[in-house]
């Protein structure tokens, strides 16, 4: 019985969105708004409670668990520390902002250098860990394309039959990635309808 | 009606299927036909009332015999019967001792012919002794046992131990008819030779004697056992067995030595010194010594099997000064001459065959006692007597012609498995008779229970037990048994296995074991360990990386060569970004649209400068929102960065930060519906709707350019499509990272975007267009041409030394093989 | 409702009648036999083998939220997430799993609950093995790499919309010496994490693990409706081109 109920709900909410979208103006959109208005709300309220577990799951380490992570403790003093500095301070105070803006624009831009320099080691590596015909294919790719469009390719457009091979390389990853992308969206369709029909259920497991 | 059991006790009536009376539990007598167990060789002893005429009344606590001729009475259990007779023949023993009755006319044939087998049998009584004592023809046995009724309460000298004899010997002829065979006379005759447990007399008239039968007679009713008499009498242990089985020959008379052993008839009971009396006075020949009766009277009663498991005991100080008497009438008569007539006379050949070994565990020759008892000497009591060298022993229990069973059986403690023994039971006989053949287990026996290779070492326990001198258990012999052997026993034996397997099985093994193992999976359960290589270029990479970096950074680069042939994205972008929002000559409102990830501000800040710094020169009107939560911190450090290069930028009242945008495709498309309604208040102002530059906007269309600065072709693609979707008729313009630059170019070929800044040479053309200072991103443009060639170096140079790893370990292993 | 929008509807309910047809009324016996990837047989084992040696795994759900189109790769990797807890959830070293969503995260926090109160009898207060490691992209690998690097992990499992940086935690996972499986709907995601893991889903695989993890048929039905829709458009896209090329259109 509850599964049922909670099949209904979950169908019935989404014909309703897909109904509402093909029908501007009608009472439809109007539920179909609300809807996806609530949708968001509660999205936003699970993220705030995601983030709450986080600090639970934190505190756990350091305190109770028996294997302790000291790492912990720095996000846990983080975390107390600008929460309280929004709150007493406001969000919109240039302290605020700028106390945020200097940490995450920092940490976030070396993590990724250090992902930059992760990647060299893998290139490195890379024929030595996977050693099979789409390796190879894709070293082939990566080397063109990391010529192409770092510009040493750009510079030699004068030359005759260039200008048109460099347009048909740079016209390549359109090509494959819109082939992924249509893959892609039909697989995100496919679960939707899942979903919709109620034979998957993520809710309910 | 029906027929029903009457109970001849309580009178009460029961079914006649019935076993036992339902009133007061009397069992009821089985007829002849459904019995079977009439073929054991002591049923004589438990005649029913229809045979003996007997009657005991009570079943517990009866102190006198009750004895009826009734007919009414036919129906006793053996049990009572037994009782009965024996205490009958204990009466009429004590008149005959008293000299009331004579002994004369007692035919003690049927006793002793039953257990006495002749020289000159046949091989067929010879080897199975046991059935002669159940093969008694019905007929001599009821002519027999008519022959022995005896009278009830008859106090003549002669009927009541004539009448108890005859019926004892009605009874033996009875059950085993076949030893009667042979029997012409149903006197018996004197024996001529008799071992000497058999000559000494215990009756007072032993005038007459018995023919020996052919059967053999054990030696405890030898009458002859004068001088271990003597020492018997001394003895005032504990008796297991009762005296009257210790003498030597309970058979032969000797009435004025009897009267005044009072050793002796303690121990008799009454029903043997009746016997006694009327045995004919023989002498037994010196050949059955009296050792058989061996001065030790607790050898002879440990070890007697028969003895103990009968349990008798002297418990009446009746008793017990009869044994008293039947001692001293036994060492009276070992110093005498006893004119004793011996109930069964043997020859010397006859002794001399007697086998002397009727038991299990009796030994026949004169050690037999040593043997079984004295196993071990180191365990000495003084209270317990070793073998008397001196007195001459013989095995009580002599018997001509074992059967087969019972010579194939093995007396050697060695041979037999351990088992739960007690000291009774457990007799180690290390000189066995001749006759007896030692018992050996079959070998599939063995091999299937080998519990004597398993099992730890267990000592012979002494047949001789140990009587405690303390504690509470003082006087006791054998109470502490278990010492003994808990203290001998040793651990078992260790044996090795090994398996012997052939190089061909080892090769099957091995074969068997790759099939049978786990395809190994990349997958390691733990940490890989990383060789020196392996950790030095893990290092010299990034190091290396670094050096290219940092040097290029420092490096001069004016002479680089830029390309010729700008790009039509950011042609396009150059002007729509400058002749369409100036073609007004008031500033223009823009959107920008940061979906900006903040790993990626320093490209997006590059990129992007040249633009805002253009926008910054025009005064234009900037809306910055982002569905990011670190966009909003990206759009606000570079439209800072930019505000730094154009001073007299208001930026405080240009510059309007919706800020974060929840829902993402959701929101997105909410705002571009209805931006007023998706966001209604600012961070730091809640009225900015009613203030400029968003108070002439009511929606999308209002604004006159929007600008996608993404690194995320994704989130980028979101935007693209609902602008494109809702307001197809308004600029959109995209500044994108070199990451999302390839994924959005099928959305510029679709016009969806009308001008876009991919990368890093998107900028670099922007610059040139629209001739700003560019040196910074000139040198960037130089140090991603540097690295783009340093990964296609190590790329390359990566697969070169795989090769050679392969190539050098396929020759390896090739020369291995 | 314009014509436009009339056309779009019809269409999307022919769409969705043609699928349902082929839900319901196709004989499956013979259909849903699926080709087996190499990929996710040896994840099965590794599974196995984790839970055997008493290791744990790990397993990621990506970042996107589930009102958008990659929240159908978050669904996915919820999914996954159900099918190896069904099986590991009673091994000495239950599963950790990350997401840098909210929502995804409750609905991997609800799995975990049913399971462990089905077979293993977790209480409810212990949530401490599925948790929101940070809400941005980086902060969410950053949350992660601790619990791809542990000592007592042997594999980590990817799946879900994860960009670029899925190198730095499948790095950390290979220095720790762990089994990695990467599924991922993110073009970027799917180039980085071909050159770090050691098996890689690339495109529209990705749906094809709930099908290739259980003997459901649903799931393989899904697949071959996604396959024969797949073919539909590749057969439209070479019409259209040779139209073009012939100048109809």
């Amino acid at each position: 019985m509850k599964k049922i109920f909670l099949i209904l709900i979950s169908s019935i909410s989404g014909f309703l969105i897909i109904l509402g979208l093909f029908s501007p103006g009608s009472i439809l959109e109007y539920i179909r708004a609300n809807l996806l208005n609530w949708a968001v709300i509660l999205s936003g309220i699970a993220l705030l409670i995601a983030i709450l577990n986080l600090l639970a799951v934190h505190w756990n380490k350091v305190f109770t668990d028996t294997n302790r992570d000291i790492a912990s403790s720095f996000f846990i003093v983080g975390f107390i520390t600008v929460l309280l500095i929004g709150i007493l301070l406001g969000p919109a105070d240039h302290f605020f902002i700028n106390l945020n803006r200097t940490i995450i624009l920092s940490v976030e831009a070396s993590m990724m250098a250090v992902l930059a320099l992760t990647l060299a080691l893998a290139c490195f590596r890379f024929f030595t860990r996977k050693q099979n015909l789409l390796s190879l294919i894709f070293g082939i790719s990566t080397i063109v394309f990391l010529l192409l469009f770092s510009g040493i390719l750009s510079l030699g457009e004068n030359i005759p039959l260039m200008k048109p091979i460099i347009t048909g390389l740079k016209s390549l990853p359109i090509a494959g990635s819109t082939g992924i992308l249509i893959g892609i969206s039909l697989g995100a369709t496919i679960t939707s309808l899942r979903i919709l029909f109620g034979t998957d259920r993520p809710y309910d497991r | 009606m029906t027929d029903k059991k009457n109970c001849p006790q309580c009178k009460k009536d029961n079914k006649p299927s019935a076993k036992f009376c339902l009133n007061c539990g009397f069992e009821f007598p089985m007829d002849k036909s459904n019995s079977s167990s009439n073929s054991d060789w002591l049923s004589f002893l438990r005649q029913s009332d229809e045979e003996s005429g007997l009657n005991l009344i009570s079943l517990e606590g009866v102190d006198k015999e009750i004895i009826k001729n009734d007919d009414d009475t036919k129906e006793v259990p053996d049990w009572l019967n037994r009782i009965r007779e024996i205490k009958q023949n204990e009466d009429e023993f004590t008149k005959i001792q008293s000299g009331e009755l004579s002994y004369t006319e007692i035919e003690n044939a049927d006793l002793i012919n039953t257990l006495r087998e002749e020289e000159k049998s046949t091989e067929k009584n010879s080897d199975d002794w046991i059935t002669k004592f159940r093969d008694i023809s019905p007929t001599q046995e009821n002519d027999q046992i008519d022959e022995a009724e005896p009278e009830p309460n008859s106090i003549d000298e002669s009927s009541p131990i004539s009448s108890s004899l005859d019926e004892i010997k009605n009874v033996w002829q009875k059950e085993f008819p076949a030893l009667h065979e042979n029997i012409e006379n149903s006197e018996i005759e004197p024996a001529d030779e008799l071992p000497e447990w058999l000559n000494k007399t215990i009756f007072d008239n032993p005038e007459k004697s018995e023919k020996a039968d052919d059967f053999e007679m054990p030696n405890w009713l030898t009458p002859d056992q004068e001088p271990a008499a003597e020492e018997i009498l001394k003895s005032d242990e504990s008796i297991n067995i009762p005296d009257w089985l210790s003498q030597s020959n309970f058979l032969i008379e000797d009435a004025s030595e009897h009267d005044t052993s009072d050793e002796l008839s303690e121990s008799l009971p009454e029903w043997i010194k009746e016997i006694d009396k009327h045995k004919t006075n023989q002498k037994l020949e010196g050949d059955i010594e009296d050792s058989e009766i061996s001065s030790n009277s607790n050898d002879e009663f440990d070890s007697v099997l028969l003895f103990n498991k009968l349990d008798i005991f002297p418990e009446d100080s009746e008793e017990e000064n009869e044994k008293q008497d039947d001692h001293q009438y036994l060492s009276e008569s070992a110093s005498k001459e006893i004119n004793i007539e011996a109930a069964f006379i043997f020859d010397d050949k006859e002794l001399n065959n007697i086998p002397t070994q009727p038991f299990i565990g009796f030994d026949a020759s004169s050690e037999w006692f040593d043997q079984n008892i004295l196993e071990n000497e180191d365990d000495k009591n003084e209270e317990v007597e070793t073998e008397d060298e001196n007195s001459p022993k013989k095995s009580p229990f002599v018997f001509d012609n074992i059967p087969d069973w019972l010579e194939n059986v093995d007396l050697n403690f060695d041979d037999i498995e351990p088992t739960e023994a007690t000291n009774d039971e457990i007799i180690s006989d290390s000189n066995l008779s001749e006759n007896i053949i030692k018992a050996e287990l079959p070998e599939w026996l063995r091999s299937i229970r080998p519990i004597e290779v398993v099992t730890p070492e267990i000592s012979r326990l002494q047949p001789q037990k140990i009587i405690e001198k303390s504690g509470p258990l003082a006087g006791l012999q054998g109470a502490l048994s278990s010492e003994k052997a808990t203290k001998l026993y040793s651990a078992p034996p260790a044996y090795s296995v090994s398996i012997n397997i052939t190089d061909k099985q080892r090769t099957h093994i091995k074969i068997l074991e790759d099939i049978i193992s786990p395809s190994k999976i990349k997958d390691s359960s733990g940490k890989t360990k990383n060789t020196l290589i392996q950790r030095f270029t893990t290092q010299l990479i990034p190091i290396f990386l670094l050096i290219i970096v940092l040097s290029s950074l420092f490096l001069d680069h004016s002479g680089q060569k830029f390309p010729e042939l700008l790009s039509a994205d950011t042609v396009r972008f150059f002007n729509l970004s400058t002749g369409y929002l100036n073609r007004n000559q008031t500033p223009g409102n823009v959107l920008v649209v940061f979906e900006t990830d903040a790993s990626t501000f320093p490209e997006m800040s590059l990129i992007s400068s040249g633009f805002f710094d253009n926008l910054f020169m025009n005064n234009h009107w900037i809306t910055l929102i982002s569905t990011n939560p670190n966009g909003v911190l990206v759009a606000d450090e570079i439209l800072n960065n930019s505000r730094l290069k154009v001073p007299s930028y208001n930026y405080s009242e240009r510059i309007i930060n919706l800020g974060y945008l929840p829902g993402n495709a959701i929101g997105i498309q909410s705002f571009l519906t209805n931006p007023k309604a998706t966001i209604p208040e600012g961070l730091s102002n809640p009225n900015i709707w009613n203030e400029p530059p968003l108070s002439d906007i009511n929606s999308m269309l209002d604004f006159d350019l929007i600008v996608l600065v993404s690194d995320n072709s994704d989130n980028a693609k979101l935007w693209i499509e609902q602008v494109d979707f809702l307001i197809p008729d308004i600029g959109f313009l995209l500044i994108s990272t070199t990451q999302a630059s390839p994924l959005l170019q099928p959305y510029l070929r679709s016009n969806q975007i009308d001008g876009m800044i991919n990368g890093i040479s998107g900028g670099i053309s922007y610059n040139l267009l629209s001739n700003s200072e560019s040196n910074v991103l000139d040198r960037y443009w130089a140090i991603i041409q540097v690295v783009a060639i340093t990964f296609i170096v190590f790329l390359l140079a990566g697969g070169v030394i795989s090769i050679f790893k392969n190539t050098l370990s396929a020759n390896s292993s090739g020369d291995k093989k | 409702m314009d014509n436009t929008n009339l056309l779009l509807f019809l269409f999307f309910i022919i769409f969705i009648l043609i699928s349902g047809m082929i839900f319901y009324f196709t004989p499956l016996k013979n259909w849903l036999e699926i080709k087996k990837i190499s990929s996710i047989i040896n994840l099965k084992k590794s599974i196995g083998l984790s839970i055997e040696h008493g290791k744990g795994l790990h397993i990621s759900l990506g970042k996107s939220n589930l009102n958008n189109i990659h929240g159908a790769a978050s669904l996915i990797g919820i999914n996954t997430l159900s099918k190896i807890l069904d099986q590991s959830i009673l091994s000495d070293n239950p599963p950790v799993a990350t997401s840098g969503s909210g929502d995804v995260t409750l609905l991997a926090q609800t799995t975990f609950q049913n399971f462990g109160k089905e077979k293993a009898g977790f209480s409810s207060t212990e949530q401490s093995n599925v948790f929101l490691s940070g809400p941005t992209n980086m902060s969410y690998i950053a949350g992660a790499i601790p619990s791809s690097s542990k000592q007592d992990l042997s594999t980590q499992v990817l799946v879900g919309n994860l960009g670029s940086e899925i190198g730095l935690l499948l790095n950390a996972g290979n220095r720790a010496g762990n089994y990695s499986l990467s599924a991922t709907d993110n073009l970027e995601g799917q180039a980085v994490s071909y050159v770090y893991s050691d098996e890689t889903l690339i495109g529209e695989q990705i749906f094809s693990i709930p099908a290739q993890l259980d003997n459901n048929k649903i799931h393989a039905l899904s697949l071959i409706v996604h396959d024969f829709l797949r073919w539909v458009i590749i057969i439209a896209i070479i019409f259209v081109a040779f139209l073009k090329i012939i100048g109809i259109l």
